[in-house]
């Protein structure tokens, strides 16, 4: 009798905090529904990784080829190569990213002339809501011969003669990691500037009061105050270590052909020898690979966190 | 609300009254000049009753019926024709048509044309051609062939008879007028003499409007990059035919990527490179920045490419008035004597043209306007527009267009009102065929017309060139019996198209990486490109190309 009792109350503990977040859980209603049909649905399309999809045969006129696809996949060196850029470019872009965000949002929090913060922010933002077609242009012309680059360097004294930037292999990762920084860094930035925001302002009365200076504040309170925002960023973005819509347009825009064996992507690959042959089911088996291996990638990036005692994603 | 649209909508109606009264009027006005120069040219013809068909036509209105060229035709033809033109969605007109079995007399639906012949609404033309067809056996000859439809019946006289270049280049090596100049206007004829000449005035004139002299920029940028892989086969003396080269007797197609002339052309300019002639910019450009660098006036010429590439460079040289950096094309080759095959064959379009619907109560009267329309008195109605109007013709017969005419017919209004602008889908020559008096099919095709629009450095230019217009530099285009070998439609997730696009991929890297290499290195990197082309299996994509080639020759020419 009791034991029943306690269940009936836990249903109603349920209930009530049913009734009581409806608002929020009706929100909720609307982005589920998003990434069920937009997210979940269409994983039912990666049968045809499996077929030699034709759209007019559909999926069940299609004939079943099993592990073809992914046997040419993965006896293609390319497609090793385009795993190589895409995790280079990616780390390097993850870490710059990182590393100029965060900066700016801890110097501009430093900054006591609010008119002065308003303006360097917006500035620095700027250049998010900028195209990539319009962005790219901007780095090749400045990446020029004779482009604003060149002519910095050269009057400085630090090179002797101009160089062809955007010729050489050694520099492509690098600028695709600085353009991004340039574009990204004020946006990525609001979100830190938020979790400071968020630290409680007696921790720094405190330390005043204990005789702590700029840096040592900076380093003692603000930084482990962003620590679960920057771990949170951090497990989100290795979910995309495997390329994002924006490294494709970036890359599909600056590079060349001078450069493409370090600067073709998995996506890239995949819509050179898939969707533009229109090989879906070629497509669709490296689709797979790219979701598995990203799936796996957030998965292991929680499990630090949370060994390492930070609040984790899951 | 209710009120407010209903004096809009009136004041529309009135206003659409009055404007199309207005139109009338001076359509009326301006064709009397027009109908009366018909008249006197008019012909002797037995009369033949009046008749009107009905017609589909597959476009918008364009008032061709009240045009002096269709006015003449309802004279002299005896023809009238009730034309609909299509409102709104040409495949919903065209998929009721099919499904109420409601044709018109005479149809045409350009790209839906197809669904006509597919429900079969159209009359098979074959015995028509045969007993009556004087004109058409002329007009359409050997290509009658061609036009048969799959089940061995045409259906239509294809108006698209492919536009052959006769003006202009369609693709050459191209080398700055200033360079010619200063050396006397020297004839190029292999790529060794092209290279030279631009290193010799480089090194006269190190700097051009204060810039650097670049000597050779190529294009690289993107999908555009096939200029630098399709080059070898123009200087071969191959016709347009992509990657490969095709035997003409057997129709072989095999790549030319590492053929000895390849290895030597890529050589060469590796060589032009290590002397500082190719820019290296070239690799890194894309298209809009190259097409920049050309107007800046200080490169010196571009290695292979396409009218149409190049032309948008050309125009900007014209207008700021940079004459003298105009680009000249040249059909360069490899080998002194070899035949240069630059200039391109029309392509006959055969998809679609006029049809006879089996709804026509008398298709030997219609299948007769179609044949009388092929015949050249007509064909020169149709393309020339009337005589006083819009042509002349001087004491030795040739047809000519009056500087008043030149000026007017520039405008889009003066075009229309005569009935010869845009397309129509009559039956037609190619652009290149000469009347049986010499003169051109149609204006634009006349030398005369075509030098009316050029300037002192043009004339200078061809005249030093023994060339009437630009495209007399260039050896007369052959005719191909498959059309070209990248027309040849391979399913795109086959094999040979897969294999395809990787040969693309390889060229991409490797070709700019064997014209930058260091010295002593080309044949190295030559080693490894290779390599890696032969690794891919293009003999799969040959084979499929060949047996492609084949198939159509036997197809078109029965052969």
């Amino acid at each position: 009798m009791a034991g029943n009792k306690i269940k009936l109350t836990e249903k109603n503990v349920i209930l009530k905090k049913i009734s009581e977040q409806k608002l929020l859980l009706l929100l909720m209603l609307v982005f589920m529904i998003y990434f069920i049909v937009f997210r979940y649905l269409p994983i039912a399309g990666w049968v045809m990784a499996f077929q030699n999809y034709k759209p007019h045969l559909g999926f069940t006129g299609s004939e079943w080829v099993g592990l073809k696809h992914f046997n040419e996949l993965f006896g293609d060196p390319d497609f090793f190569r385009a795993i190589r850029n895409t995790i280079g470019m990616s780390i390097i872009r993850l870490i710059f990213g990182f590393i100029s965000s965060i900066g700016l949002a801890i110097l501009l929090n430093e900054v006591k002339n609010a008119a002065f913060k308003r303006f360097t922010q917006t500035v620095s933002y700027l250049p998010h809501f900028v195209s990539w077609v319009v962005a790219a242009t901007i780095v090749t012309t400045s990446l020029e011969r004779d482009g604003i680059v060149n002519i910095f360097f050269t009057s400085l004294g630090f090179l002797k003669e101009p160089v062809l930037w955007l010729g050489e292999e050694k520099y492509f990762w690098l600028i695709i990691a600085l353009s991004d920084m340039w574009k990204e860094v004020g946006w990525n930035a609001i979100i830190y500037l938020a979790a400071i925001s968020a630290i409680d302002i007696n921790q720094y009365e405190a330390s005043i009061v204990d005789g702590a200076g700029r840096l040592r504040r900076i380093w003692h309170i603000t930084l482990p105050g962003m620590m679960p925002t920057i771990i949170l960023m951090i497990i989100l973005n290795i979910g995309l270590l495997l390329g994002t819509f924006t490294l494709v347009e970036q890359v599909m825009l600056l590079d060349n052909p001078m450069v493409i064996k370090v600067a073709e992507t998995i996506d890239l690959y995949t819509l050179r020898l898939g969707m533009k042959l229109f090989r879906f089911s070629f497509a669709a088996s490296a689709g797979i690979f790219k979701s598995l291996v990203s799936v796996i990638l957030v998965f292991t990036a929680n499990a630090i966190a949370k060994k390492l005692g930070q609040r984790a994603l899951i | 609300m209710k009120g407010k649209a209903g004096i809009l909508l009136s004041i529309v109606l009135v206003l659409t009254m009055v404007l199309s009264a207005g139109c009338r009027r001076e359509d009326e006005s301006a064709n009397r000049p027009g109908t009366e120069a018909a008249q006197t040219s008019a012909p002797e013809k037995e009369r033949e009753e009046k008749v009107t068909f009905t017609m589909f036509y597959s476009s918008p209105a364009d008032d061709w019926e009240k045009s002096d060229v269709y006015k003449w035709i309802e004279q002299n033809l005896n023809v009238s024709l009730d034309i609909e033109y299509v409102v709104g969605d040409l495949p919903t007109r065209v998929g009721v048509m099919v499904a109420s079995r409601e044709f018109p007399d005479l149809v045409f639906g350009s790209d839906e044309h197809e669904k006509f012949i597919d429900a079969g609404a159209l009359v098979p033309l074959n015995d028509y051609i045969d007993k009556q067809g004087v004109n058409s056996k002329k007009l359409y000859g050997n290509y009658l062939q061609r036009i048969k439809w799959t089940d061995g019946n045409i259906y239509h006289f294809p108006w698209d008879r492919g536009q052959q270049t006769l003006a202009t280049e369609t693709s050459g090596f191209y080398i700055q007028r200033a360079v010619l100049k200063e050396f006397g206007y020297p004839k190029i004829e292999t790529v060794e003499e092209y290279i030279d000449l631009i290193a010799r005035y480089k090194e006269k004139h190190p700097q051009i409007n204060g810039k650097d002299t670049v000597g050779i920029e190529l294009l690289t940028d993107d999908w555009r990059d096939f200029t630098l892989q399709n080059s070898p086969l123009a200087i071969m003396g191959g016709p347009n035919d992509g990657n490969l080269l095709v035997n003409q007797q057997t129709y072989e197609a095999k790549i030319f990527a590492t053929m000895p002339e390849s290895k030597k052309y890529y050589g060469l300019l590796n060589q032009a490179y290590l002397n500082g002639l190719i820019a290296e910019e070239s690799f890194v450009n894309t298209y809009d920045q190259h097409i920049a660098n050309l107007t800046a006036g200080n490169v010196l010429g571009v290695c292979y490419d396409h009218n149409w590439q190049i032309g948008q460079a050309q125009h900007t040289l014209k207008d700021a008035g940079m004459h003298e950096r105009v680009y000249v094309a040249f059909p360069v080759v490899l080998e002194k004597g070899t035949k240069d095959q630059y200039q391109w064959p029309a392509n006959m379009i055969t998809r679609d043209g006029v049809g006879i619907s089996v709804n026509c109560k008398n298709p030997e009267r219609a299948f007769k306007f179609l044949d009388d329309l092929q015949s050249e008195e007509v064909q020169k109605i149709l393309n020339w527009g009337i005589k006083g109007l819009s042509y002349e013709v001087d004491d030795n017969g040739r047809m000519y267009m009056t500087d008043d005419m030149r000026e007017k017919y520039r405008g889009e209004d003066f075009r229309r009102k005569v009935g010869i602008t845009g397309i129509r889908p009559w039956p037609s020559a190619p652009n290149y065929w000469k009347y049986e008096d010499g003169n051109s099919w149609n204006i634009s095709a006349q030398p005369e017309e075509i030098r009316a629009g050029y300037d002192e450095w043009d004339l200078e230019i061809l005249k030093a060139y023994d060339a009437e217009v630009y495209a007399d530099m260039f050896a007369k285009p052959q005719e191909s019996k498959y059309s070209v070998a990248w027309d040849i439609p391979i399913p795109s997730d086959h094999q040979a198209a897969i294999n395809n696009e990787k040969l693309r991929e390889v060229q991409r890297y490797h070709l700019p990486r064997l014209i930058t290499a260091p010295e002593d290195k080309y044949d190295e990197y030559w080693n490894e490109y290779v390599k890696e082309v032969d690794g891919i299996g293009m003999d799969i994509y040959e084979e499929f190309v060949t047996e492609g080639i084949r198939q159509r020759v036997k197809d078109w020419w029965g052969e």
